[in-house]
């Protein structure tokens, strides 16, 4: 009885604990974004010129580096750096209007805007399923009375892929998930500002 | 939506730069008593975007004008 009792009271503290320690996580990640969302030394990520950059640069780290990692599976831990670190600097470009958790959107601006990325982000993954689902179709139609054309297909495609490569494509498959929403969200940035002009803006 | 309205969707002008700068507010101080971004006011100013009829009454509540005075569907 004792013993239980015991086993209870270590079951409730470290439930507290954990309790805890998420709330602390919550409200230290609210005031991260917090300060990262509004503090003007970011305001270099957030102009027309450097939306433009960070997506150029973001297509090309995400395709040319699975290009690359396909076939040099040492880079693939490189890659996967840069590409979270790209991922931040399109959060911190928008303003993180995409991180909900524990931090309310600004404004209804805002708002508007991420609804129009998600909504193009939606269609965009229409087009490309529709594209994959279309290019299957046509080549099962194809090889419809040649079974042996898709056997081939497919085995060809099964040995292409081992482990190492599976898990590139599990990254790039990612990497558009993430990467979509920000690249559907546009180029247009805030007014291109010095730290002056943003003061002036402001008190204008 | 930070980018100029298509001729297909419904533009609403407003003298919103001149209102505010006759009541003696900046732009940052209009934000914060409508609880906006003060980009977002610089947006509405330059036609860039057009605010909901919440925020169209909150700014001319903080301005204390008539919503119709600040903004419009034609351009005066």
């Amino acid at each position: 009885m004792a013993k239980k009792t015991t086993e209870n009271k270590e079951e409730t503290l470290s439930g507290i604990f954990e309790e805890r320690m998420s709330i602390l996580g919550e409200k230290l990640t609210s005031r991260l974004v917090t300060w990262m969302r509004n503090d003007t030394i970011f305001d270099g990520f957030r102009n027309t010129p450097a939306r433009i950059i960070l997506n150029v640069l973001s297509y090309l780290v995400l395709y040319g580096g699975a290009i690359y990692c396909w076939s040099n599976f040492s880079g693939v831990l490189t890659w996967f750096g840069i590409l979270l670190v790209l991922l931040l600097c399109q959060a911190i470009s928008v303003r993180f209007v995409f991180q909900v958790q524990g931090v309310g959107i600004l404004d209804e601006y805002h708002e508007r805007r991420r609804a129009r990325a998600y909504s193009r982000a939606y269609k965009s993954f229409v087009r490309y399923f529709a594209f994959i689902a279309g290019f299957l179709l046509v080549a099962f139609g194809f090889a419809l009375n040649e079974t042996l054309i898709l056997q081939q297909m497919f085995s060809g495609f099964t040995s292409m892929v081992d482990n190492y490569r599976l898990i590139v494509l599990f990254l790039l498959v990612s990497g558009v998930v993430a990467f979509q929403k920000y690249f559907s969200y546009g180029v247009k940035g805030e007014p291109f500002l010095s730290r002056d002009e943003v003061k002036a803006m402001k008190n204008s | 939506m930070g980018r100029k309205p298509k001729a297909d969707e419904e533009l609403i002008y407003n003298k919103l730069e001149q209102v505010r700068t006759k009541a003696a507010m900046t732009r940052q101080q209009l934000a914060d008593a409508v609880d906006v971004h003060y980009q977002t006011i610089g947006y509405i100013e330059r036609n860039e975007y057009s605010p909901s009829l919440v925020l169209a009454l909150r700014i001319a509540k903080a301005l204390n004008k008539k919503v119709e005075q600040i903004f419009s569907l034609e351009d005066n």
